[in-house]
């Protein structure tokens, strides 16, 4: 018992001793010279929190104490309670430096810097109840830090603007620091290069005694001045204007020194170029007869050159003399201008450049000068002094005037020159291209006759105007002429006389329009007096300009060829006889013969009479086609016939009057174009002809669209021809080609027709020399051609 | 006693057609018998019945001069026909007795005859009975 009351005192007395031992921690923890909070809890209630943190945080005692914090504090939860969570969960401290706070510290934002260090609090188990976070403000040494490092800062960055080459030595006198211009000027790339080397050490030998004195002054604590020439790192020379200072505190001693060197070397040049240039102008001036003079605006005293003098005719020692002797030879016409230009030059503040007319004082002779000057002014921005120079330009003017005649004149005569220069050149380039032309022209003449010589047909060249000027061997073997009988033309005793004046016509044709020529024609053969028929043609050959320089023709013998197709024509004629004997003739003829036979075998009375009926309709065909042959024969006897003029034109009307309804019922038009508008033919063949055509061309056109026949008449190569063309249903030529104007042949089923028109045609048109063709493509319509021979 | 089944006649000529048939029908030797007024109406009939051999004549009196398709025209383009039948008689029956036509006859070697008109009695007799082999 008295053990358990004892125990209980030492109970109350150690529970005493723990509540003093916490006040004291607590106490402790509210003076702390640290920011001090434990949070328990995973939901981190502030159990104990001290001043300094209270500060940190912004808030007071009551707002955080046994509350969760991001309760009281919700601003703290962002950057805050990742890392919490993650103390709380691994156990890992959190720690880090230097974390910029915002405090207010006596009502005033205040910036403060803390270390922290977050632990996380265990219990006897080692478990994890709660997290002491501890914060030590650093703000000061922060703040001190900051300042050192922004004065560091601005003396590097002041050493680094300075446009010269900033150099800080040591007390012994070697290099510590070059900013980077001084790099630069220095022309060195590296600058641990000549880092702790001795500074006149980088200077030439002549000069390190120098530097090294000012180094001294330097040390004493004064500051030091030179100019010395100094090559950069790379050798470029360079001169310098050098100061060297110490640096110290006041009273103190001298720490380090700076060398601020300027790179002087432009000036230096410019200065040199300067003296320099004085020197030359003086130099120039004289030797130039250039006078220089100056004026006091205010005493008016003139200084002048003694060439100056000289130059107005004055004795150049002569010092007597005044700005009135200057003044009064500018002859009086110009002295106004001059005066208002250097008036102007006064206002302005710029040059004036003035010339005027002087009358030298010694022989009164006219000189021209030019005057160049400016005013110099004073700090007052007064006119002080009048500087200028002034040059006789006389010669020169005379020379310029003389030249600029000369060249007048040379260039009126140069143009006239060129111009009678390019007439001769036009000229002679034409004669060159012409006799280049010519040339060419001769050697293809040349090759042409040894060609045309060496063949045996008829070949001749002609002149432009039609004048034949060459005939080849074969011509004059052939017609037994030589070539100064036919020279020319010539060719009557030679051509049929019958063929004589159309030839005479298609030459002059062509020779007069450039058309190629062609025509049929008979030749007399020397050796028997025969004559042969010969296809001429001629084709003119051109210039470059386009003009014909030539005709070159031939003269083929087509007298066989013609002889053969007479036959054929001959042939063909008895065929087409025979054809119609045969067949035209004949069949009617047999039918008959068959009729009467049968006639006796008759069934009956009926069919006897039928049998009469046809008896006569044969012999209506065997009368008809008998008729028919006769025309034909008849056209073929009167080959004699007149010939009549034909206007085309007309022969058009009086077919579509004939044939009145079909044209109106086919919708026909009938369009004509006649080059030629009359032809000699037999008016009576020639109407046939129109009309057999037209009307075949009525027959078979389409029965959908409107006939259209296109009837012209031309002149080719000497020959009529004549066309029709129509938009009709046309032929298959492959198929019927060779039957087409044969008799009783038709084309096309369901028309009317007995197919004696075309043979008729052909009968008429060959019979008077001329022929007929046809072009034709199936569906899309039919071409006649006829070719007459001219009469 | 046989008889030709089928015989055409390809004559422009209806005097000619109508005589030629009263002859070939009082043979007594002829069946039927088939006519065309031109060349192109006949080439067109063969065209479409040349796969029926019993639409194709066994007899054919073609006459030269006709409008469209002539005779020989006929045989040209008969030529580029293929028949199932393979034997057809074809007799030239012109009245031409132009030497012309009679050399071009000889340029068609298939041809059994060249008749010229006025035909008779006999004659078709003979050519119908030489058909039939009898004679």
């Amino acid at each position: 018992m008295i053990t358990s009351t004892k125990n209980i005192i030492e109970e109350s007395e150690v529970r005493k001793q723990i509540k003093v031992s916490e006040d004291k921690f607590q106490n402790l923890i509210s003076q702390a010279p640290v920011s001090i909070a434990i949070l328990e809890g995973s939901s981190f209630i502030t159990v104990t929190i001290n001043k300094m943190a209270l500060e940190i945080w912004g808030k007071s005692y009551e707002e955080v104490i046994n509350k969760p914090l991001f309760e009281s504090s919700p601003e703290l939860e962002d950057g805050l309670k990742t890392i919490l969570n993650n103390i709380y969960t691994t156990g890992v401290p959190f720690i880090s430096n230097e974390i910029p706070v915002q405090l207010k510290r006596i009502g005033k934002p205040n910036m403060a810097y803390f270390n922290s260090v977050y632990q996380p609090l265990r219990d006897v188990d080692n478990k994890i109840y709660g997290i002491i976070l501890i914060g030590t403000e650093i703000t000061e040494a922060v703040n001190a830090r900051k300042k050192l490092e922004a004065s560091e800062l601005l003396n590097r960055s002041m050493l680094e603007s300075s446009p010269y080459c900033l150099k800080i030595l040591d007390l012994e006198g070697r290099v510590q620091f070059m900013n980077f211009n001084g790099l630069c000027q220095m022309e060195i790339d590296n600058f641990s290069t000549i880092k702790n080397i001795n500074w006149d050490s980088l200077w030439n030998s002549e000069n390190q005694s120098l530097v090294k004195a000012s180094i001294d002054i330097a040390l004493k604590g004064e500051t030091a001045q030179f100019t010395a020439f100094c090559p950069t790192a790379k050798g470029t020379p360079k001169w310098w204007d050098v100061v060297v200072s110490p640096v110290r505190n006041p009273g103190e001693p001298v720490q380090q020194i700076i060398s601020i060197s300027k790179d002087i070397t432009e000036q230096k040049r410019s200065q040199e170029a300067t003296d320099k240039m004085a020197s030359q102008l003086k130099l120039a001036t004289d030797s130039a007869n250039v006078g220089v003079w100056s004026l006091n605006m205010q005493s008016q005293e003139l200084e002048w050159s003694a060439l100056h003098k000289k130059m107005w005719g004055y004795d150049g020692d002569r010092t007597d003399l005044t700005y009135e002797d200057w003044y009064k030879l500018i002859v009086p016409e110009d002295k106004e201008m001059a005066s208002k230009r250097v008036e102007e030059a006064r206002i302005n503040r710029n040059f004036y450049e003035v010339e005027y007319r002087i009358n030298k004082a010694d022989d009164n002779v006219i000189h021209f000068i030019r005057s160049v000057g400016s005013y110099y002014y004073n700090d007052k921005g007064e006119a002080v002094t009048m500087n200028g120079i002034s040059l006789d330009i006389t010669e020169q003017k005379r020379f310029t005037e003389e030249l600029e005649k000369k060249v007048t004149e040379r260039t009126k005569e140069l143009g006239f020159k060129t111009k009678q220069l390019e007439t001769i050149n036009k000229a002679l380039n034409e004669n060159i291209q012409l006799v280049i032309q010519q040339d060419k022209t001769i050697e293809t003449i040349k090759e042409f006759k040894f060609l045309a010589d060496s063949i045996p047909q008829i070949v001749w060249t002609s002149q432009p105007d039609g004048y034949l000027d060459y005939y080849n061997q074969h011509w004059i073997d052939y017609t037994g002429m030589s070539i100064e009988e036919t020279q020319g033309w010539g060719w009557e005793p030679v051509i049929h006389p019958d063929d004589l004046q159309q030839c005479i016509d298609v030459w002059t044709e062509s020779y007069t329009t450039g058309k190629p020529y062609e025509i049929e024609y008979r030749f007399k053969r020397a050796s028997d007096g025969i004559y042969k028929w010969h296809l001429g043609r001629a084709l003119p050959m051109r210039n470059d300009q386009g003009e014909i320089v030539k005709w070159f023709g031939s003269c083929t013998d087509i007298d066989a060829y013609k002889k053969a197709l007479d036959l054929e024509n001959k042939i063909s004629q008895f065929e087409d006889f025979n054809r119609i004997v045969a067949h035209n003739l004949r069949g009617p003829a047999g039918s008959i013969d068959m009729l009467i036979s049968m006639l006796a075998e008759a069934d009956s009375e009926e069919e006897r009479n039928e049998m009469m009926g046809m008896l006569k309709d044969s012999s209506i065909s065997l009368i008809t086609t008998l008729d028919e042959l006769m025309h034909v024969l008849e056209v073929r006897f009167n080959k004699n016939m007149t010939y009549d003029t034909c206007n085309l034109q007309e022969l058009v009307e009086e077919t579509k009057n004939m044939m009145r309804g079909q044209m109106i019922s086919k919708q026909a038009i009938i369009k004509t174009n006649f080059e030629v508008p009359n032809i000699e033919f037999p008016l009576i063949y020639m109407k046939s002809i129109f009309y057999n055509i037209i009307s075949n061309s009525l027959k078979y056109s389409h029965a959908d669209v409107p006939a259209l026949i296109e009837v012209s008449s031309k002149k080719h190569f000497g020959k009529t021809v004549l066309e029709f063309a129509d938009n009709g249903l046309g032929i298959d030529l492959k198929k019927h080609g060779k039957n087409m104007f044969k008799l009783n042949k038709v084309f096309h089923s369901g028309f009317d027709s007995k197919g004696v028109g075309l043979f008729m045609t052909k009968t008429q048109i060959e019979t008077f020399g001329g022929m007929i063709s046809a072009e034709s493509e199936p569906g899309k319509g039919t071409k006649f051609i006829i070719t007459l021979e001219n009469v | 006693m046989s008889k030709i089944s089928l015989v055409s006649i390809i004559d422009d000529d209806a005097i000619f057609q109508f005589t030629a048939k009263k002859l070939l029908k009082s043979t007594d030797l002829v069946d039927q018998i088939l006519q065309f007024s031109d060349g192109e109406k006949a080439i067109d009939y063969f065209k479409v019945n040349k796969s029926i051999p019993e639409n194709i004549p066994d007899l054919v009196f073609l006459d030269i001069n006709m409008p469209y398709l002539d005779g020989w025209q006929f045989l040209d383009e008969l030529k580029t026909i293929s028949f199932a039948k393979e034997l057809i008689t074809i007799y030239i029956c012109t009245s031409s007795n132009s030497l012309f036509d009679q050399q071009r006859f000889t340029e068609y070697p298939n041809l059994k005859g060249y008749l010229i008109k006025p035909i008779d009695k006999n004659k078709i007799t003979e050519v119908v009975k030489k058909e039939l082999g009898l004679i």
